[in-house]
Formats: structure tokens, C-alpha cells, sequence
């Protein structure tokens, strides 16, 4: 037999053998449809779901790339997520604020760029009602070109540009109005207090100036909880607009620093003398110290330009890794000390989760492919067991190893094409009816890991052909033992078999 | 003879049964915290003192703040005035019984604090200033003795009778000789321990004993404490607008 010749003929044989061996191709074939299926269902809603968040975190709230201070500990635009995590330290301020306005206003693969300071405070509606926020202080101008259509506001109006005041998330504005028996309105005003090593203890009120809530807040329920302020405001009551103080301690002070153990504090001496321990001050020495406060209005800033964050939405096509790239150079040859931070750095841990499950369900995917070549290998070994004497038979009328090679390959090829497209089309049938059906999900974690409260998974052709070939390919590889298999064997042998 | 053996016999026996009673006999808990309470408390004349307080924290570094406490414990009355640093200065506490409020010089507002909270950013908590009352809010569950450095102590666990502290759990390490608190052991609901305390100079004023140093150690967080040092004590009598919102008020104005 020609090579020319044995083309259409290995394909006619291999399409007999499968019809002959109906079991076994049906058992193939099966493992093949069902793991083609799955395939297409998990990567289809996991690829929807990362797709949709990356959109929604992109354009609602964090922008393509995010700057910051330098931190080893991640970026957190929550501060409870911070908490969380264990890391207690004050979100970093970005440096250089000044230079880098400058830098991103002339830079063309900037769209729009937006400033944001993120801090934990209490709203203080009543002795009794108070409730921990997490408030962003913005430019209004800068956040809304930035994010347009990133919240809706339900009751009130928006901040205008320059203007003080807050906007109250659903939850707050809902508390308020359990602490005072009615809805806020314009002109009311809300007292705030915030701890900070900086500053202190400040209490500011603000005035009330509207509730919104962000679209799509579903994605993370810290949204839903967000008060939005101007940034002038929000520096204050974290003492952003003074200037920073050094510490400076005495040497007994600096004994006291560090380490130790129980047993060592407790070495004798417990008591100390009276007259040792300074001069007493009078209530009145007091009230004149603490009634000068010159030292303490020299501390304030015009405009300190501190910033937590600065979110950059990047021009055109502009991908996000060469964007990264260009920024990291420009701002290390500037000798700025900025960390350039992808945009799932700063959406918090529900959206890294989300990519996470991604790469857990890739992983199983890719054990369950190594189970099915084991499972389709060994049912190809016991097909061509069985099929020895044909195939001695094929040998001794001069069938050459290369044909039985191709002879089974085009086998696999031909149970996995046609099994791994009955998947597809089981699969599509499958995405159309939960498409069509429009599933709503109430679970909050659900939602925030597929990034929406509805489930509409969809799949691209380029997607469908690699997982085609994906499965193709694992059905080559798992017909190259049982291959070896049915050449290893001699003619003679074959048929006397 | 025989009458004199036993005469002997028993008295001995007397002498030891009693000295072993005398042995086994509990320490009167109760009363030891009453005169923990009882000497740290300026019942009768008022007291002023300068706190220095320093903050280590592993990631924010170390802060330190200075402020003048002024104490009417007659009265249960404290009010605390923050001197250093600078951008801090006349930030006040207020307490009057078991209401805290924390007074801002710059918008000039107060707000309400509860006793169980931080103050400020220290691992020091409200309760842990002005009057002691130890016998009010804890009952004794259990003791034993031990050895604290150089001291002899008694390791008394402490358990709350009210929700007004801020642990509900206390392991108490109390001096033999001199009755005075060295550290305390304090624990969660779920036993967690969450913070230790040590009580390490003690300056004596006529019957009364008050710690001049103290290190508060945040235990949920490694290297995080907080030292103070308590100066310039004084007994002079204090006015008592002192103790009203109004005087902080008025000192910032």
C-alpha cells in the first residue's frame, strides 16, 4: 500500500473499527463529550466572571493601573479589607503627587487619572447609633470624568467640584434616618470621628449633601458600605493636611523600647521616689501651655497633595502590562519612589478571588484531563488487544507500522472530533437555555466571585476552537501507548493469536 | 511519764495541727482587691500627674504623646489633656463615672467613648486611667502561688461580674509583701490572650500607691506596646470646673 493510496483508506478502516467496536467508542466518546462539556461550562462562566469584573473594577473604580506609595503588604482601597488581613499600618501615601499630575497630564497613553485618599472613620449619628464607614475622599471633577457612570444617585444631588460636603452610602443615609426619625437632607449635617497616629483623635461634621449608590456594587459589598467626601475634608480628619512631626525621646525613653520577658521587668526595686519624678504643674500652667496654639496652625499644609491612591484609565488600546512598564521606567528615572500597581491589586480580595478560582479550576481541569488519557488509553489498549489478529492479519498482507500507526490515530481523531463537538453543542445548548432563563443570584458570595447578580455566561468561537483542540490533542496522546502497543507485536504471531 | 509523753504528744500535735490550719488558710482575695482599689484611689484629696506615653507599633514605628492628667476620684472624675505632639495638643478626655467623651480643640466638638476602647492610638484602654475598682468588677475563681522575677506572688484568676470592662477574663500577679499589682494576664471571651500588662515603679504618697510606669503589650500583635510613665504628680487641691466639658472648651479658645 502507497502512502497516496492508504490516506483515504486508513480513514475508511478507522471509521469501520469505531463502528465495529461501538462499546468502546461509545465509552471514548462519552468521556470525551462530558469532559469537552465541562470544559466549555467552567471556562465560560469563570471567563465571564473574571471578564466582568475586570470591566466593572476598570471602569467603575479602580481604573487600569493604580499608583501608590511603596508597601510590601499589597494595596487595599478598604480599610476593613486591610484590617483583615492583618496588616495595622496607615495605607501609604503616593509621593511626588505634584510631579506625577504633571507627568500624567502630558502623557498620551493616559485617558483620565483621579486621585483618591481611602480612610476608616465613625459616624457619630447618636451616643447610642454610631457606625464604623469606610469614606473615599475625591476631586469630584477628576472622579466623575474618570468613573461617569459609576453611581447612581438616589436621593439629593452630587458634589460639585470644590464644594464640602458628603455623600452618604445607602447604609449610613439608612442610619441616619434610624437615629433621627427621618431621611437626611441638604443641610443636615453628619459628625465624623477618625483615629489616626498622625493627628490623633479629629471629629469633623459635615454637611450632608446626597445618598448614591455605585452600580454594580454586588461585586463587593464594601462598595455598599463607601461614603464618598471631598478630599479637603477627608485630609483633615486624618490629619493629611499637617506636616509630619519627629519623634524624639530621651535616652530613659529609649531604654524602654524593644523586647523582653516577664521575669527581667520585675529585678527588684519596685519603688520610686516621689520627689524623683519632676516638677508638678498647676491647672493653670496648663491652660496657658494649651491656650497658645501658634505651634499647632504652623503644622498646617496649603495643600499637602497627599494622596492614597491615584487611578489612571489609560488611552485607546494601551495594554495594561506595557502601560505598567512605561511607568515604572519613567518614574524610576525620575527617581519618584511610586508603586505601579495593576488594577486587580487594588479591587480587593473578592475580585482576586475570583481569578484565583480560575486558576484552582484550571488546575482540576488539567487532572481530570491527565484521568481521561489514562481512562481512554486503556480502553484503546483493550480495543487493539482485542483487535490483534486483524491487525496481524493487516501486517502480513504488508500493511507497513506506519499505517497502523495512522490507522489508530485517525481513530482517536475521529472519536474526539466527533465527541468533543456533540460536547460543544451540548454545552452552547447549555449557555443558550441559562442565557435565555436570565438566573438571578441572591447569595452575596456567589455574586461577588461570578461579578454580577446574574448569571449570563457567554463563550467566544476562539475559545470553543482551543478547548477543541485542547481535547484532540489529549485523545492523540493518549493513542500513542496503545499505538506502540499493536506495533510491538509480530504478524505471525498476531494471526496465530 | 506516760502522762508527760502525752502531754508532750499532744501539744505538739496541737501546735502543729494549728501551725498546718494556720498554713492552709486562703489569703482573703476580696479584701486584697478592695485594698488594691483602696490604695490607688485618691478618695480624699485630688491628684494631677503628667503622663508620658509611648506607642510602638511594628508598622507605624514609635509615637509618643505627652499629657496632664487631673484626677477627682471623690467624684470618679478625670480629665486627661494632651501637651505633645504638637498637632495633638488639647485633645481631651473627660470622664465623669463611666461615661467618656473625647473633646476635639479643632472643630471644638465632643464625642461620646466607651471605657472598653483604646485610647487613642495606645494599647492602653480608657479603664486603665483614673479610679481603680478591681473588687467592684471582678470575682475571684481560683489562685495559686508563684514567683514573678524577684517577687513572691499570687496568681489569682479574675473573672468579670459586669460588662464594663474590657476583658472578661484577668490573670492577676499581686506582690506577697507589699499587696501591690504587678501584671495582669488579660484574656477574651474564648480565653484568647489579648493583652499583658505590667505595673513596674510604684511611688507611695502618705497611705496611697500609684504606678509611675506601666507597659501595656498588645499580645494579638507581635512588637506592638505601650509605655507610661507617669511625672510631676502633684496633691494640690483642683478646681472642679476642671472636670466639665466647658474647661476644655475654654482652654482651647
Amino acid at each position: 500500500m502507497t502512502n497516496q493510496k492508504s490516506v483515504p483508506v486508513v480513514w475508511k478502516i478507522a471509521t469501520r473499527n469505531l463502528i465495529e467496536h461501538k462499546t468502546k467508542t461509545l465509552i471514548i466518546g462519552a468521556i470525551v463529550a462530558i469532559g469537552m462539556l465541562v470544559l466549555i461550562l467552567g471556562n465560560a462562566i469563570l471567563d465571564t466572571a473574571t471578564a466582568g469584573i475586570e470591566k466593572n473594577y476598570i471602569e467603575n473604580f479602580t481604573g487600569d493601573v493604580i499608583l501608590s506609595g511603596e508597601t510590601e503588604n499589597g494595596i487595599f482601597f478598604f480599610a476593613m479589607e486591610q484590617m483583615r488581613s492583618g496588616d495595622e499600618s496607615e495605607t501609604p501615601i503616593t509621593p511626588d503627587y505634584f510631579e506625577i499630575k504633571e507627568y500624567l497630564d502630558s502623557s498620551n497613553i493616559v485617558e483620565s487619572w483621579s486621585p483618591l485618599i481611602s480612610g476608616m472613620a465613625t459616624m457619630m449619628f447618636t451616643d447610642e447609633i454610631i457606625m464604623p464607614t469606610q469614606i473615599f475622599g475625591v476631586d469630584i471633577e477628576k472622579y466623575t470624568v474618570s468613573f461617569p457612570d459609576n453611581m447612581e444617585i438616589t436621593d439629593g444631588r452630587m458634589l460639585e467640584p470644590g464644594e464640602e460636603g458628603i455623600m452618604l452610602s445607602p447604609a449610613a443615609a439608612a442610619m441616619f434616618e434610624e437615629a433621627y426619625g427621618h431621611k437626611p437632607a441638604e443641610g443636615d449635617t453628619i459628625e465624623i470621628m477618625a483615629t489616626t497616629d498622625r493627628a490623633g483623635m479629629k471629629i469633623r461634621e459635615i454637611e450632608y449633601v446626597g445618598t448614591f449608590k455605585y452600580n454594580n456594587s454586588e461585586i463587593n459589598p464594601m462598595l455598599g458600605l463607601t461614603c464618598i467626601t471631598d478630599f479637603s475634608s477627608l485630609r483633615s480628619m486624618l490629619g493629611m493636611n499637617l506636616a509630619a512631626e519627629t519623634v524624639e525621646l530621651s535616652s530613659e525613653e529609649e531604654s524602654l523600647i524593644g523586647g523582653f520577658s516577664d521575669d527581667d521587668l520585675f529585678g527588684g526595686g519596685l519603688f520610686t521616689d516621689i520627689t524623683e519624678e519632676g516638677e508638678a504643674r498647676s491647672a493653670a500652667d496648663i491652660l496657658a501651655e494649651i491656650s497658645d496654639r501658634s505651634d499647632v496652625e504652623a503644622l498646617y499644609l496649603e495643600d499637602s497633595g497627599e494622596w492614597n491612591f491615584i487611578t489612571i484609565k489609560l488611552a485607546g488600546a494601551t495594554s495594561n502590562t506595557a502601560a505598567m512598564k512605561q511607568f515604572s521606567e519613567d518614574f524610576t528615572a525620575s527617581q519618584w519612589d511610586v508603586q505601579v500597581n495593576d488594577w486587580l491589586e487594588g479591587a480587593g480580595t473578592q475580585a482576586q478571588m475570583s481569578y484565583t478560582l480560575k486558576t484552582v479550576f484550571n488546575a482540576i481541569i488539567a487532572v481530570i484531563a491527565i484521568v481521561a488519557i489514562i481512562i481512554i488509553m486503556n480502553t484503546l489498549v483493550i480495543s487493539i488487544t482485542e483487535r490483534i489478529p486483524e491487525i496481524g492479519t493487516m501486517r502480513a498482507i504488508g500493511a507497513q507500522k506506519g499505517f497502523v500507526r495512522r490507522m489508530i490515530t485517525a481513530e482517536t481523531f475521529i472519536i474526539t472530533v466527533v465527541f468533543g463537538l456533540i460536547g460543544i453543542v451540548a454545552a452552547t445548548a447549555i449557555l443558550l437555555g441559562l442565557n435565555a432563563s436570565c438566573i438571578n443570584i441572591d447569595n452575596m458570595f456567589v455574586r461577588m466571585l461570578l461579578g454580577g447578580s446574574e448569571l449570563r455566561p457567554v463563550i467566544s468561537i476562539q475559545t470553543l476552537l482551543l478547548d477543541l483542540i485542547g481535547v484532540v490533542a489529549i485523545g492523540v496522546a493518549a493513542s500513542l501507548y496503545p499505538t506502540v502497543v499493536a506495533l510491538r507485536i509480530s504478524p505471525v504471531t498476531a494471526m496465530e493469536s | 511519764m506516760t502522762k508527760k509523753i502525752l502531754l508532750t504528744l499532744l501539744t505538739v500535735f496541737t501546735i502543729g495541727g494549728t501551725a498546718v490550719f494556720a498554713a492552709g488558710t486562703e489569703p482573703d482575695f476580696v479584701e486584697i482587691m478592695e485594698g488594691l482599689d483602696m490604695r490607688s484611689n485618691f478618695e480624699d484629696i485630688d491628684f494631677s500627674s503628667q503622663l508620658t506615653i509611648i506607642t510602638e507599633d511594628p508598622e507605624d514605628g514609635v509615637s509618643k504623646e505627652v499629657t496632664n492628667q487631673f484626677r477627682n476620684d471623690n467624684n470618679d472624675e478625670m480629665m486627661m489633656i494632651t501637651l505633645e505632639p504638637v498637632s495633638q495638643k488639647g485633645q481631651g478626655m473627660l470622664k465623669v463615672g463611666d461615661n467618656v467623651w473625647m473633646y476635639d480643640p479643632e472643630t471644638r466638638k465632643f464625642t461620646h467613648m466607651s471605657l472598653k476602647e483604646n485610647y487613642g492610638d495606645s494599647d492602653a484602654k480608657m479603664n486603665d486611667f483614673g479610679t481603680s475598682s478591681y473588687a467592684e468588677d471582678y470575682k475571684v475563681s481560683g489562685y495559686t502561688e508563684g514567683k514573678l522575677g524577684d517577687y513572691d506572688v499570687w496568681i489569682v484568676e479574675w473573672e468579670a461580674v459586669n460588662d464594663e470592662v474590657p476583658y472578661p477574663y484577668v490573670t492577676a500577679y499581686i506582690d506577697r509583701a507589699s499587696e501591690l499589682l504587678l501584671m495582669t494576664k488579660e484574656y477574651s471571651l474564648s480565653k484568647r490572650l489579648m493583652r499583658s500588662s505590667y505595673y513596674l515603679k510604684y511611688a507611695q504618697i502618705n497611705d496611697k500607691y500609684i504606678s509611675t510606669q506601666m507597659i501595656f503589650k498588645d499580645e494579638t500583635m507581635e512588637n506592638a506596646k505601650t509605655t507610661i510613665a507617669i511625672s510631676s504628680i502633684s496633691l494640690d487641691e483642683l478646681d472642679d470646673s476642671i472636670f466639665t466639658k466647658s474647661y476644655l472648651e475654654r482652654v482651647n479658645r
